[in-house]
């Protein structure tokens, strides 16, 4: 038995080696398949990785241009530029006491605050410096101190300053369009990055360019933005302001033809190449645009779309006559005339002459609240958002039709309880300038596309909104607008030789309880010239001091706006 | 397998028949001579990937040379162009024209 088992062993060891084999055969197989075949490119990234580069190409961002009338040139608001930025990784510097002192004496820094930053042995640590000139990068690098590195960065660059800066907004450190045109074509004028891929030799040099994806650049914008008329209007408000002793100010010209923003001024601005030290020394509310960001209440030019309406509808002529009293009585509440005097018998035309407050309201009751509201809201457009391609646009407030009562229609037809844009304001009375099409307002009037070396430009055409009023009511209000100026509270506004059609108006502002007292928003909104306009300018005063009618601000900075551009288009007087 | 190799010269006759003749001629070339001549051949063949390879890894530093100078003429010229913008800015023509003691136009006259 013994010798049985002696003769058995040897076929028992090699039969346990046999199935220790293909265990172990088995494991070896399974591994590989997990390494060949699951973990395949994995693996092949690692070893890829340790030879090759993959290398992002940044797109340049587009640039933002404006133009001058007497002049084929275009002009730069917003232009590219390559600085440099100073990194260092801490633990790969070998003497920090060299490095410290070698940067501070170039860039004019605290050594100590350098070497502070450096002490450590971190693999990151944020950049020491931005911004650096290409001399000063050339002078770092050729210092050759391990462990610090010049990176290129592009930084966005406004040539102009803060000439138009609520138009063209800013672009933040993490390469973001804010406000303005930046922030609403901020995709388009980004572009898309490009690549290249490499081998590398042990040294991270490049060997070999295996492939390469250039980069798209991003959109350059031409805006209609006319820049002296902007440089002019912009002066010309912030004078104003001081002038009346105003809080706040604003401007804007628009092409009635086209809805085109010819300029658009506020007397506050800010510098976007400096925009974060701005922030801190304003507040975060500079970058939004009073033009299409902040609602008003606006008061008597809205008196314009009332009568508008009641001419289109049918509800009125501009001949139909009324005796008015001092004031009208709704649902208990007394509203006056705007001199708390009875006007008498006036036609239509006088209504908005003397801007008469309860001459409004009967228009207003005879089209009846539905007919109003259908004109204010969907056909003027109050309420909703004009569409301009400018971020923030503020939509404003008009209560709906349901919940709209009898005192607050009658408030709203002569612009009080509704909360509309300067843009808002000025694109309704372009329309009356522009035979009652209205379009959506807009800024941007050419786009230039990059395709490789070649350029596409594509003009931006104006979109057709809707008919307002019919070409014909368009013409009667026109011309009831140029009697305000001749003989109503516009007379100021006139500029001699020419036509103007305008209104003002003097709105009260809302706080807490009610209005407020003694505080006031001027503005006045006209065409000119009449006949034909070429321009619609809307100019507004919040809270002046001087006066209390906008007929002695408003309508005065009106008129000089209108005098230049008359000089500057060339227009020639026709009468 | 002959000390040497032997070369022939086959042709057939009138009656279709091959008819092998040796030729006269006998080749040097051992086996130890064909190792050498293989290795030979395979050495140039190694050298010329080395010059080939040396010679792409030379040109991509130097391509990498170009391409760093490049950007660097490409920044240049483009800070030029940013001064130039600067320089044609409404502020600095504002500038310039009071320095030239230039009015604005007061009145046009038009025919």
């Amino acid at each position: 038995m013994s010798e049985l088992n002696n003769n058995d062993y040897p076929e028992k060891r090699i039969t346990s080696l046999f199935f220790i084999l293909v265990v172990v055969a088995i494991v070896v197989f399974i591994r590989l398949f997990q390494i060949s075949v699951l973990e395949n490119k994995n693996y092949l990234a690692q070893a890829e990785s340790q030879h090759k580069i993959i290398e992002e190409v940044p797109a340049h961002r587009g640039k933002i241009f404006t133009s001058s009338y007497n002049s084929s040139d275009t002009y730069e608001l917003a232009t590219n530029l390559t600085l440099y930025a100073l990194t260092a990784v801490p633990k790969q510097i070998q003497d920090k006491e060299r490095a410290a002192e070698e940067i501070a004496k170039l860039l004019f820094l605290d050594k100590n605050a350098i070497l502070e930053k450096i002490k450590g042995t971190d693999a990151y640590i944020p950049p020491l410096a931005h911004k650096l000139s290409l001399e000063q990068a050339d002078a770092i690098e050729k210092l050759d101190l391990k462990g610090i590195y010049i990176s290129p960065e592009e930084w966005r660059y406004y040539p102009e300053g803060d000439l138009a800066a609520h138009i063209i907004g800013y672009v933040d450190t993490e390469g973001k369009g804010n406000y303005g045109v930046e922030g609403y074509y901020n995709q388009e004028l980004s572009g898309d990055s490009g690549a290249f891929f490499a081998e590398k030799d042990v040294k991270g040099r490049y060997i070999q360019i295996s492939a390469k994806s250039d980069p798209q650049d991003g959109t350059d914008l031409v805006l209609s933005l006319d820049r002296s008329v902007e440089h002019y209007a912009e002066d010309l408000i912030k004078e104003s302001v001081k002038k009346y002793g105003a809080k706040g100010g604003q401007i804007i010209v628009m092409d009635p033809s086209t809805f085109e923003i010819i300029a658009m001024a506020s007397d506050k601005s800010f510098d976007p190449n400096n925009y974060a030290q701005e922030a801190q020394e304003k507040t975060v509310d500079i970058f939004a645009n009073p033009n299409t960001a902040k609602a008003y209440e606006p008061g008597s030019v809205l008196k314009v779309m009332t009568m508008a309406g009641g001419l289109d509808s049918g509800s009125v002529t501009a001949a139909t006559e009324e005796t008015f009293p001092a004031f009208i009585e709704i649902q208990g509440h007394k509203i006056w005339t705007w001199d708390k005097k009875a006007h008498g018998k006036e036609n239509m035309t006088q209504v908005l002459e003397t801007s008469n407050n309860v001459g409004i309201i009967f228009v207003q009751q005879r089209m009846g609240k539905s007919t109003f509201y259908d004109y204010f809201r969907d056909r003027f457009g109050f309420g909703e958002k004009t569409g301009i391609d400018l971020d923030s646009e503020s939509a404003g407030k008009l209560v709906s039709l349901k919940q709209m009562q009898d005192v607050e229609a009658a408030n709203i037809a002569f612009g009080q309880g509704i909360a509309a844009t300067p843009l808002q304001v000025v694109a309704s009375f372009a329309a009356i300038g522009n035979q009652g099409k209205m379009f959506e307002p807009h800024i941007v009037k050419e786009i230039i596309e990059h395709k490789g070396d070649k350029k596409e430009i594509k003009d931006i055409k104006p979109k057709f909104v809707r008919q307002v009023v019919s070409p014909e009511t368009a013409e009667i209000i026109k011309t009831m607008m140029e009697d305000v100026v001749l003989y109503g509270y516009g007379k100021e506004a006139q500029v001699p030789g020419y036509r103007i059609a305008g209104k003002s108006g003097t709105a009260q502002i809302p706080g807490p309880g009610g209005y407020l007292e003694d505080k006031t928003i001027h503005s006045f909104v006209g065409l000119a010239p009449a006949e034909d306009p070429k321009f619609v300018i809307l100019v507004k005063l919040d809270e002046p001091a001087t006066s209390p009618w906008a007929s002695y601000t408003a309508t005065s900075v009106f008129s000089e706006m209108a005098s230049y551009l008359f000089k500057y288009y060339q227009i020639p007087p026709n009468k | 397998m002959g000390r040497f190799f032997t070369l022939t010269n086959a042709k057939k006759n009138f009656n279709g028949l091959e008819r092998r003749r040796t030729i006269n001629l006998k080749s040097g070339a051992g086996p130890t001579s064909l190792k050498f001549l293989t290795i030979a051949v395979l050495a140039v063949l190694s050298l010329l990937y080395l010059v080939q390879a040396n010679r792409s890894a030379t040109k991509g530093y130097s391509l990498k040379a170009l391409e760093e100078e490049r950007t660097k003429i490409e920044a240049q010229n483009e800070r030029l162009e940013v001064e130039a913008a600067r320089q044609k800015s409404i502020s600095e023509i504002e500038n310039k024209t009071k320095d030239l003691q230039m009015v604005p136009v007061d009145k046009v006259e038009y025919e």
